[in-house]
């Protein structure tokens, strides 16, 4: 059973407590968010995730998008049943616009709210969370490269959620590799373009929640050098504004095709035909990836929230089952003798997978709420200094969030599955769509191998180690802040243990990268990872101070505080020790990994 | 954070109560914590409370019918600054009470 519940005391505690010293609070203009309002906002918003998005998530799995005649005997792409009316509230009560700028429409809320927010969304319904997530990545490029023209034209419909947007990078012959595509736009003269060229793979790309869709499409000029240095990014509407600002005529674009996917089922994923489409460049001429990755980075931590999204709601669904399903005698004695069996609950091994699918989430969401305040000190924050030091930081963990999460999301689903044994494997059961769902958050907006690849040859080495300082320094100032012979000991000493094998990994990896670099290629999944349990383990180790002094001074929520200590005990004693395997794997470098000739496989 | 505890027992034996209570207090900080004490004047003194790699700063100023003083709150504290607070006001009356 698709199981829910927000987990608001541990986002208040991500969000209030777990990151006061990371010297990205405190920002100018933000003083009105106090915590009593956030807490209504997030209390708000579980309400609505809970209520409305939950219960159409499974249906809306079973039933898909799908083509639909109209009444004019035309057919078009409809979303599942329920979808619209959802999302009618859902931008009739401002939630697509909460952190988007108010001179936009938005609320201006932070983003650190806005990705709590976002991360119970995606518990309860990701497909649906992609139509407003593809809408916002579209306002932050059109907000950052679009002409004052187009702002004003198009922007204050797509902050209402009246018009949605979509983004159209891939072609059936590319998709990593963008350099290759060939979607061509011509100038007419008067200042427009004619696109043509066809895409796949586009979310949202057509649908019947918005009376407009937006596309930002990747398009070569016809001077356009060859690569990626010669696309360029354009604006193509569905229907072409009138002298209202209403949709008017139609454009040359359509839906070809409803991708046939394993998940997500509920998000419209298209392809899409653009036929001499009238469309406008944002920003300069062939420097459109530029535009596009503004976007695509927003979009990326978005992706990870996914990932912790469904693996908290999987952890949850599996906690119901494990409680309610009645299998065997505890090894210990039966603890419910009354009953036929024990609940699954008291069995070590359903421990295991639950103590870890809570670790994950717990340790996910305090990094992300790290990075989300950064995020927000990025924009807001009071000085240049500060200012820098969070894009920096935002920079290196972008694709730390995106491919930790989401690899861990899978894992949590997969391990609900199995919490569930053959139930899980039923569809009925709720949970194996959380596996289905969860799959494509490791392959978009650039594949989990890609994310390790930027962060080892693009983040590492970047400003001669600037952008891994931001992650490093707070990491052994706690340490040396906290080493001695306290409580805590266990902790720090597995901690250091871990950071060092990340230092010495990172060494390593300059040192070889430098001479081939394919020696980066073969660590970068492996260090990526790495660093995530490092960063992992630095928010357990801050969370279990400030529990310990939150049970000491006095607290009316000892329980929580005693449950956080237990939880981060078991990251460090059962997951954490998995950084010494990935520093290993890195050390033993690419040798056995490219020993085989291609024939040979 | 400001604090101020009413007592009757003039200032000569409030001093020696909270010298005779000091030692008790460094045996509840926790996480094998460290409290340094340094007096500043016959009657005023500084305490440094150390614990899991946090300092709380605490200055104290004994007068016939009032302890007063200040407590800093660290910035990874500050979120239980009340708790903070009132540990040390607490402290410090149980020091008061016990002849």
């Amino acid at each position: 059973m698709q199981i829910y519940n927000a987990p608001l005391r541990d986002m208040r505690f991500a969000l209030n407590e777990l990151h006061q010293d990371d010297g990205f609070g405190d920002l100018p203009g933000h003083e009105e968010f106090t915590p009593d309002l956030v807490d209504a906002v997030l209390e708000e918003a579980a309400r609505l995730c809970q209520d409305v998005l939950l219960p159409i998530n499974r249906s809306g799995d079973e039933e898909g998008c799908h083509w639909a005649k109209n009444p004019d005997g035309t057919t078009a792409v409809r979303t599942p049943q329920g979808f619209k009316e959802a999302y009618d509230q859902f931008v009739g009560n401002g939630w697509n616009a909460l952190v988007l700028p108010p001179e936009w429409g938005g609320q201006g809320m932070p983003e650190a709210v806005g990705k709590l927010v976002e991360e119970m969304i995606c518990a309860t319904n990701v497909s649906f969370s992609l139509y407003p997530g593809l809408t916002n990545g579209a306002i932050y490029a059109l907000n950052s490269y679009a002409s004052d023209a187009l702002k004003a034209a198009y922007l204050p419909k797509m902050a209402s959620g009246e018009w949605s947007g979509s983004m159209c990078l891939t072609e059936a012959h590319c998709g990593t590799d963008l350099g290759l595509l060939r979607t061509k736009a011509d100038p007419v003269g008067d200042g427009s373009f004619k696109v043509n060229g066809a895409k796949i793979f586009i979310s949202a790309g057509e649908h019947d929640l918005t009376s407009n869709i937006i596309h930002l499409v990747l398009a070569r000029l016809p001077d356009a050098p060859a690569g990626v240095k010669g696309i360029s990014l354009f604006l193509v509407p569905k229907f072409l504004p009138d002298s209202a600002d209403n949709p008017g005529a139609r454009n040359g674009v359509s839906c070809t095709a409803i991708e046939h996917k394993m998940g997500i089922k509920a998000s419209a994923t298209c392809q899409m035909l653009f036929e001499d489409s009238v469309g406008w460049l944002v920003g300069e001429p062939h420097r459109g990836l530029e535009a596009m990755f503004t976007m695509m980075n927003a979009e990326r931590v978005g992706v990870g929230i996914q990932g912790l999204g469904i693996g908290e709601a999987a952890y949850q669904s599996a906690v119901w089952y494990a409680k309610d399903r009645l299998q065997s005698r505890s090894l210990s004695g039966a603890k419910f003798p009354d009953k036929a069996a024990d609940p699954i609950i008291v069995h070590p091994d359903v421990r295991r997978m639950l103590m870890t699918m809570r670790a994950y989430n717990e340790g996910c969401r305090g990094l992300a709420v790290w990075v989300a305040r950064a995020l927000d000190a990025e924009k807001h924050g009071g000085d240049e200094e500060t200012r820098a030091k969070a894009k920096d930081f935002v920079a290196l963990m972008t694709p730390v969030v995106k491919a930790l999460f989401t690899d861990l999301g899978l894992e949590s689903a997969s391990l609900a599955v199995q919490t569930y044994g053959g139930h899980g494997f039923i569809r009925e059961s709720g949970v194996e769509q959380y596996m289905r769902d969860a799959r494509i958050a490791m392959i978009y907006e650039g594949t989990n191998g890609i994310q390790a690849l930027d962060l080892v040859g693009r983040k590492l080495g970047a400003n001669m180690g600037r952008l891994l300082r931001t992650f490093f320094h707070p990491v052994s100032a706690f340490i040396e802040e906290n080493k001695g012979d306290g409580p805590m000991k266990p902790m720090i000493d597995a901690l250091e243990k871990a950071f060092g094998a990340l230092q010495l990994s990172t060494a390593t990896i300059a040192q070889r990268g430098l001479k081939d670099p394919e020696e980066a290629g073969a660590a970068a999944s492996d260090y990526l990872r790495l660093m995530g349990l490092v960063g992992m383990g630095y928010c357990f180790a801050k969370a279990t101070k400030i529990a310990g002094f939150r049970l000491f001074f006095g607290t009316e929520d000892k329980a929580f505080y005693e449950a956080k200590i237990k939880t981060a005990t078991f990251f460090f004693e059962r997951i954490l020790p998995q950084a010494g395997g990935h520093f290993l794997a890195i050390k033993a470098g690419k040798g056995s990994m490219m020993a085989l000739d291609a024939e040979a496989f | 954070m400001e604090i101020d505890i009413p007592h009757g027992l003039g200032r000569d034996e409030a001093k020696r109560r909270i010298e005779v209570g000091l030692p008790k207090l460094a045996a509840h900080i926790p996480g094998g914590g460290a409290l340094k004490v340094e007096w500043t004047g016959d009657y005023a003194l500084a305490l440094s409370i150390s614990a899991m790699g946090q300092t709380i700063p605490v200055t104290l100023e004994i007068g016939d019918t009032r302890l007063s003083g200040t407590v800093g709150i660290p910035v990874f504290l500050r979120m239980m600054a009340g708790q903070v607070g009132e540990f040390v006001k607490n402290s410090a009356a149980k020091m008061l009470d016990k002849p």
